[in-house]
C-alpha cells in the first residue's frame, strides 16, 4: 500500500497539496466547461443567410452560430469544376452507388431500415423512372454495399474499399453521426461525393470537407420548428430547456438557444443533465416554481422516458412539451398510456406527412421522385411485409438516392465535382420534403422537421401547417387531468 | 488407520511426490521429518484432497478415500491443522470454534468438545470474544488445533505446529498432542522441522527428502539410520 | 431556501441511495465470497427489470411479485453458472474471471436483445404519491427504498446469525479454513454467487419500482459502473459498506444539486457526480480499503 499508510500519516503536505490541486482543477474545469456551453459565453459567429420560404409565407434567416471551440478548420471553398460539355466516349452500362451501412451491431436496426429505403428508391429509379437520364440514354443504378457492423474501423475500411476496389461512382453515407464522421475524411481524400442521409451532427460538416452533402435536418435545427409551433399558439412564451449532455443534444440545445435569442424569446431555465441520469427530481424541484409555458427537452430514449415519468409523478405542468426521440416511438405510449397525451416529438418524416407534387408546385419548387404511396408500396415489397411502416430513416435514405439522381441529370456528368456543384445550387422537393444545402458546408437548410403530437392514442402530424393532419393541441391537459383520463383533443 | 500407497502428485506440471508410502497405526503419533522442500506439506495437502493425487491410493480404515473431497474427509474423521493455520481472522475465537462444528456429527457433541478444548487450552476461553486475527502466534496455533478438534477427527494431520512459536509454547502444544492420543484416542500424523520436539513425542518416524521417503523407523532408533548428508539439513 | 424542499430532497436522496445501495450489494457480496468481479452484474440488473416488465405486462403481476421470481431465477442462474463455468476459475487470475463474467454479460444482453428487441420499454405501475410540503414522492419509490433496506438487513442477519451465513463468511475469509471445518466450499460458492445474482436481478426489479421506464437490453451498464464506485467506497466485499456507500451517493446527488444549481453551473448534476468522485478519492486516502473493510 501507499507510503502514507505505512507511516500512519495520511495528510502529509504532499497529499494535501494533491487534493487541493485536484479540487481546484475540478471546480475551475467544471465551471469553465459550463461557461463554454453557456449562451452568454464569448463566441465568434459567422453567419450565412439563406432566404427560404415556407408555406407560412414568412422568410426566415437561419443563423448558425459556431463557437470558437468548434472551429477546427477554415470554411471550405465551393469546389470549382470544369464544365462538362461533351459526352464521354463511353458511358458506363450502370451507375454504381456504394455504401457501407450498419446492418448489424448497435445501429443495426435503424441502419437496416435506411438501407431498405435506399433499395426502394433505387427500385423506383430503375423500374418506374426508367433509369438515370444521361446524354439521351437511360442508365440503371446499381448498389454495392457492405455491412459495417456499426464499427468505426469497418466503416473506414469499407469506404476505402468501395472507392479504390469497387470503383463506385458515388457514395451514400453510413448511419449515425459517429460512423459518418469516421468515413467522411476517406471520401474527401478521394474527392468522392458522399451523400449524408444518416448523420445529423452539424460537426460532420464543419470540418472543412467539400464533398459531403446532407439530406436531412441537422441537429441544430431539430427544435426550431417546435419554437415556431409554440409561437403560433402562445405569445412571448417562457421556455424551459433541459438537454442531455451529449454531442447531439448540445447541438440541439444550441440551436434552440440561438433561435430564441434571434426571436427575442425568454429561456428561463437552461441546464444540461448527464448521459446516465437516474433521477430528474432535483431538476424538477428547480423548474417547478418557474411556472413556465413550454418545456423543450433534448433527450434520447431512456432519459426521455424517465423525465416523463417523474414529471407526471411530480405533476409539473406545461402547456407545451416537446421532447426529442423518446416520444416518437410507440413504446412511449405503451409505457405511459394516457400520460403520453399531448407530448410533442420532432421527426424528420412520418408516413402521412409527406410532401406532394401539389405542395411543390404551390411553393414553386421542382418535384422529383415517387409519391408517398409509391414509396411505401416499394418499401413493403422490399421488406416483404405488406403492413410495414417505413420509419423516417428509410425515407431519408430514399431521399438521398433521389437527390443524387436529380443532381446527376442536372449536371449531365458522372464527375463527382460537377455533381457536387449542382447539389450546392439545387432546390428540390421529394416526398421526404425540401432539399437545399448551404453550398459551402453541405449542411441541409431547407428540410423541415415535422412535429408529431400524441393525440387520442395516436401520433398525429401537427406541424408544419402544409403537411399537418391535425391542429396542435395547446395547452395540453395537465398531468392530473391525464391521470383522470383526459386526452389531448384538438 | 491411514495408509498412503505409492502416492504421486505435484503442482501444475511439476511433480513433487514420487511414490510415497506411509502407514499410520491407530492411536499413534507418527512424524514425517525432512528438510525444506522435501514435499512434506504437499503430502499432507494431497492426503486431505487440497491437491489432486496423480496416482497411488489413500486408504482410511480400509476405505479408499483417494478421490474424496476434503469436506467429506472431515466428516469421515480425518482432518488437518494446516500450514499457516487458515483461521477466519475477522471472526471471534468462539465463532471460529463454532464454525468448526459445522457438520452434523460434530454439532451433536458441540458442548463436550468445547469443554475439552477450554480444558486443553484455557487461554482460548479467556480470549473467546476476541477476533482471531488479533491473537498471538502461539494462541493462533492453539485455536487452529482447537478448531480442527471441533470437527471430532479420528486422525489429525498437523503441518508444522511449532513454526514461529516460542519454545515454551511448543512444549505445551506437544504435550497436548500426547494427551489427545492417550485421552481422546486421536491418531496423529505430524510434519515437523523441530526435530527434537518431534522425536521426543513420536511413536514412529519417517524421513523424507526430494519427494521420497528415505528411511523410517521407531523414534528411538531412527537417529542412527539417518544418512549423513541429511543430518545437517534436519538439524542433527 | 425553502425548508420543505430540503426535507423533501433529503428523503428523496435516502430513497435513491437505498436503491443504489441494493444495486451494489450483489456485486460486493460475490467479490467478498469468491473474489470474482462480476461484470455480468449489469446484465442481471437488466434481466431483473425485464422480469418486472414481462410479468406486469403479461400477467398483470405487480413488481412486488416479480421480486420473488427474480430472486429465485437469479439464485438458480448463479448456482448453475458457478457449476458450469466459474467453479474451474476459483483462485484463477482475476483477469480470467473478469473475462468469463464479461462473456456472460454479453451473452445475457444479446439474449435479451433477441427476445425483446432494442426498444425502450416501460410500464405504468402507480401506488399514488405522498405529499411532502409542496413536493411529491411516489409510494412505489418509497416502497423500493424500504424493500432495499429490509433486504440488506435480512441479508446481514442471515450472514451473521445463521450457520449457513457463518459458512459463507468463513469461505470468504479463508476457503481452506472452511474446508477444514467440513464445509462443502463449492456448495457455498454456488450459494454465494446465487445470492449475488439473485440480489442483482432483484435490484433490477427494485429499479423498475422507482422508475418503470427506459427498459432496454443495455440498461445495466451505467448501474454496473455506479456499483463499482460505490463498492470501492464502501470497501470491497462489505455488504454494509456497499449499502452505506449507496446512501452517501444518493444523498450527495440530490442534496448537492441545489447548491450547484444556485451557483449557476451549467450541468449541475455532472458537478454533483464530480463531487462524488472527490469524496471517494479523499476517503480512499484516509481509508485505502474503503469505509467498512478491515
Amino acid at each position: 500500500m501507499s507510503s502514507s499508510q505505512t507511516s500512519g500519516k495520511i495528510f502529509t503536505p504532499l497529499t494535501i497539496t494533491l487534493i487541493i490541486i485536484m479540487l481546484v482543477i475540478g471546480f475551475v474545469g467544471g465551471y469553465y466547461a459550463s461557461a463554454v456551453s453557456r449562451p452568454s459565453a464569448p463566441a465568434i459567429t459567422y453567419t450565412y443567410s439563406v432566404p427560404y420560404t415556407s408555406v407560412a409565407t414568412q422568410t426566415l434567416y437561419i443563423e448558425r452560430t459556431i463557437y470558437q471551440t468548434l472551429l477546427t478548420s477554415p470554411p471550405a471553398t465551393t469546389p470549382t469544376t470544369p464544365k462538362p460539355t461533351t459526352p464521354p466516349p463511353t458511358l458506363p452500362s450502370e451507375i454504381v452507388i456504394g455504401m457501407a451501412v450498419p446492418l448489424t451491431g448497435s445501429q443495426g436496426e435503424v441502419g437496416t431500415a435506411g438501407f431498405n429505403g435506399i433499395k426502394a428508391a433505387i427500385k423506383w429509379v430503375n423500374e418506374r423512372y426508367g433509369g438515370v437520364h444521361l446524354f439521351g440514354k437511360t442508365i440503371p443504378l446499381r448498389l454495392v454495399y457492405y455491412d459495417d457492423e456499426s464499427s468505426k474501423d469497418k466503416v473506414v475500411q469499407y469506404t476505402e474499399r468501395l472507392i479504390t476496389v469497387d470503383k463506385v461512382h458515388f457514395l451514400l453515407s453510413s448511419y449515425s453521426s459517429p460512423l459518418v464522421f469516421a468515413q467522411a475524411p476517406i471520401a474527401e481524400k478521394y474527392n468522392m461525393l458522399l451523400i449524408n442521409w444518416g448523420g445529423a451532427s452539424d460537426l460532420i460538416h464543419l470540418q472543412g470537407y467539400k464533398m459531403i452533402v446532407m439530406v436531412w435536418t441537422p441537429a441544430s435545427l431539430y427544435m426550431t420548428q417546435a419554437i415556431d409551433a409554440l409561437l403560433s399558439v402562445k405569445k412571448d412564451p417562457k421556455i424551459v430547456l433541459i438537454y442531455k449532455d451529449d454531442e447531439f443534444n448540445r447541438m440541439v440545445a444550441g440551436g434552440v438557444r440561438n433561435y430564441s435569442k434571434k426571436l427575442g424569446l425568454q429561456i428561463v431555465y437552461d441546464k444540461a443533465y448527464p448521459t446516465d441520469i437516474k433521477d430528474f427530481t432535483p431538476y424538477l424541484t428547480s423548474i417547478a416554481p418557474l411556472k413556465a409555458d413550454a418545456l423543450i427537452v433534448g433527450s434520447h430514449f431512456a432519459d426521455g422516458q424517465l423525465l416523463t415519468r417523474q414529471l407526471a409523478d411530480q405533476e409539473i405542468d406545461f402547456g407545451f412539451i416537446a421532447m426529442n426521440i423518446a416520444p416518437c416511438y410507440t413504446d412511449y405510449y405503451k409505457a405511459f398510456g394516457n400520460l403520453a397525451e399531448g407530448i410533442i416529438c420532432p421527426s424528420h418524416w412520418e408516413v402521412g406527412a409527406s410532401y406532394t407534387p401539389e405542395i411543390a408546385s404551390k411553393l414553386g419548387v421542382e418535384w422529383f421522385g415517387p409519391t408517398e404511396e409509391e414509396f411505401v408500396a416499394l418499401y413493403r415489397e422490399i421488406v416483404k411485409d405488406p403492413t410495414a411502416r417505413p420509419p423516417y430513416h428509410a425515407a431519408s435514405g430514399a431521399a438521398a438516392v433521389l437527390i443524387l439522381v436529380k443532381a446527376i441529370e442536372k449536371a449531365q456528368s458522372l464527375d463527382p465535382m460537377a455533381v457536387r456543384k449542382v447539389l450546392g445550387e439545387m432546390h428540390l422537393i421529394t416526398f421526404f420534403g425540401e432539399y437545399k444545402i448551404d453550398p459551402v458546408t453541405g449542411i441541409q437548410i431547407a428540410h423541415k422537421m415535422i412535429l408529431v403530437q400524441w393525440q387520442k392514442g395516436n401520433l398525429v402530424v401537427v406541424w408544419p401547417p402544409e403537411v399537418a393532419k391535425s391542429k396542435l393541441v395547446f395547452p395540453i391537459p395537465t398531468w392530473a387531468e391525464k391521470k383522470a383520463g383526459k386526452q389531448a383533443t384538438p | 488407520m491411514l495408509s498412503i500407497k505409492k502416492l504421486e502428485s505435484g503442482y501444475g506440471s511439476m511433480q513433487v511426490l514420487w511414490g510415497v508410502d506411509v502407514e499410520v497405526g491407530e492411536r499413534r503419533i507418527v512424524s514425517i521429518l525432512g528438510p525444506n522442500g522435501a514435499g512434506k506439506t504437499t503430502l499432507l495437502n494431497t492426503v486431505m484432497g487440497f491437491i489432486k493425487p496423480w496416482s497411488g491410493r489413500i486408504l482410511y480404515q480400509n476405505i479408499d478415500i483417494t478421490k474424496t473431497p476434503p469436506h467429506k474427509k472431515v466428516e469421515l474423521g480425518i482432518n488437518i491443522v494446516p500450514e499457516g493455520r487458515r483461521l477466519f481472522p475477522q471472526m471471534s475465537v468462539r465463532e471460529n470454534l463454532l464454525l468448526g462444528a459445522y457438520n452434523k456429527r460434530s454439532r451433536e457433541k458441540i458442548e463436550d468438545t468445547l469443554e475439552l478444548i477450554y480444558n486443553l487450552f484455557p487461554i482460548l476461553k479467556e480470549r473467546k470474544d476476541q477476533p482471531a486475527g488479533t491473537l498471538s502466534g502461539g494462541e493462533q496455533q492453539m485455536l487452529a488445533i482447537a478448531r480442527t478438534l471441533m470437527t471430532r477427527p479420528k486422525i489429525m494431520l498437523l503441518d508444522e505446529p511449532s513454526q514461529g512459536i516460542a519454545p515454551k509454547v511448543v512444549d505445551s502444544i506437544m504435550n497436548v498432542l500426547d494427551r489427545l492420543r492417550d485421552e481422546e484416542k486421536i491418531t496423529i500424523l505430524l510434519v515437523e522441522q523441530n526435530i527434537m520436539a518431534a522425536l521426543e513425542h513420536s511413536d514412529h518416524v519417517y524421513i523424507m527428502d526430494q519427494g521420497r521417503i528415505i528411511v523410517e523407523g521407531d523414534a528411538k532408533e531412527i537417529v542412527s539410520k539417518i544418512p549423513d548428508y541429511l543430518r545437517a539439513f534436519i538439524g542433527l | 431556501m425553502d425548508p420543505g424542499l430540503i426535507i423533501f430532497l433529503f428523503l428523496q436522496g435516502l430513497v435513491l441511495g437505498s436503491i443504489y445501495g441494493i444495486v451494489a450489494v450483489g456485486l460486493s457480496l460475490i467479490f467478498g465470497i469468491a473474489r470474482i468481479i462480476n461484470l455480468s452484474h449489469g446484465a442481471l440488473i437488466m434481466w431483473g427489470a425485464y422480469t418486472a416488465l414481462t410479468f406486469f405486462v403479461g400477467y398483470n403481476l405487480s413488481p412486488l411479485g416479480s421480486l420473488f421470481i427474480a430472486i429465485v431465477v437469479g439464485l438458480s442462474l448463479g448456482a448453475s453458472i458457478f457449476y458450469l463455468v466459474l467453479r474451474r476459475l476459483i483462485g484463477a487470475h482475476e483477469l480470467t474471471t473478469l473475462l468469463a463474467t464479461f462473456a456472460l454479460s454479453i451473452f445475457l444482453e444479446e439474449i435479451a436483445r433477441l427476445n425483446y428487441g432494442l426498444d425502450y420499454r416501460g410500464f405504468s405501475w402507480s401506488l399514488g404519491v405522498v405529499k411532502i410540503f409542496d413536493y411529491r414522492l411516489t409510494y412505489s419509490s418509497i416502497l423500493a427504498g424500504v424493500i432495499a433496506l429490509s433486504t440488506v438487513i435480512i441479508l446481514t442477519l442471515f450472514l451473521y446469525k445463521t450457520r449457513i451465513g457463518s459458512a459463507l463468511r468463513g469461505v470468504a475469509q479463508d476457503p481452506v479454513g472452511a474446508y477444514i471445518c467440513g464445509i462443502d466450499v463449492n456448495k457455498i460458492y454456488a450459494l454465494g454467487i446465487g445470492i449475488g445474482f439473485g440480489l442483482a436481478m432483484m435490484s433490477g426489479v427494485i429499479i423498475t419500482m422507482y422508475n418503470p421506464t427506459g427498459i432496454n437490453p443495455y440498461l445495466g451498464a451505467p448501474y454496473l459502473l455506479k456499483s463499482f464506485v460505490i463498492v470501492v467506497l464502501g470497501g470491497l466485499g462489505s455488504i454494509i459498506g456497499a449499502y452505506v456507500g449507496g446512501i452517501i451517493f444518493g444523498l450527495a446527488e440530490v442534496v448537492l444539486f441545489p447548491l450547484y444549481d444556485y451557483l449557476h453551473f451549467h450541468s449541475p448534476m455532472s458537478m454533483t457526480l464530480f463531487t462524488e468522485f472527490v469524496i471517494l478519492l479523499i476517503l480512499l486516502l484516509i481509508r485505502p480499503y474503503g469505509l467498512f473493510r478491515r
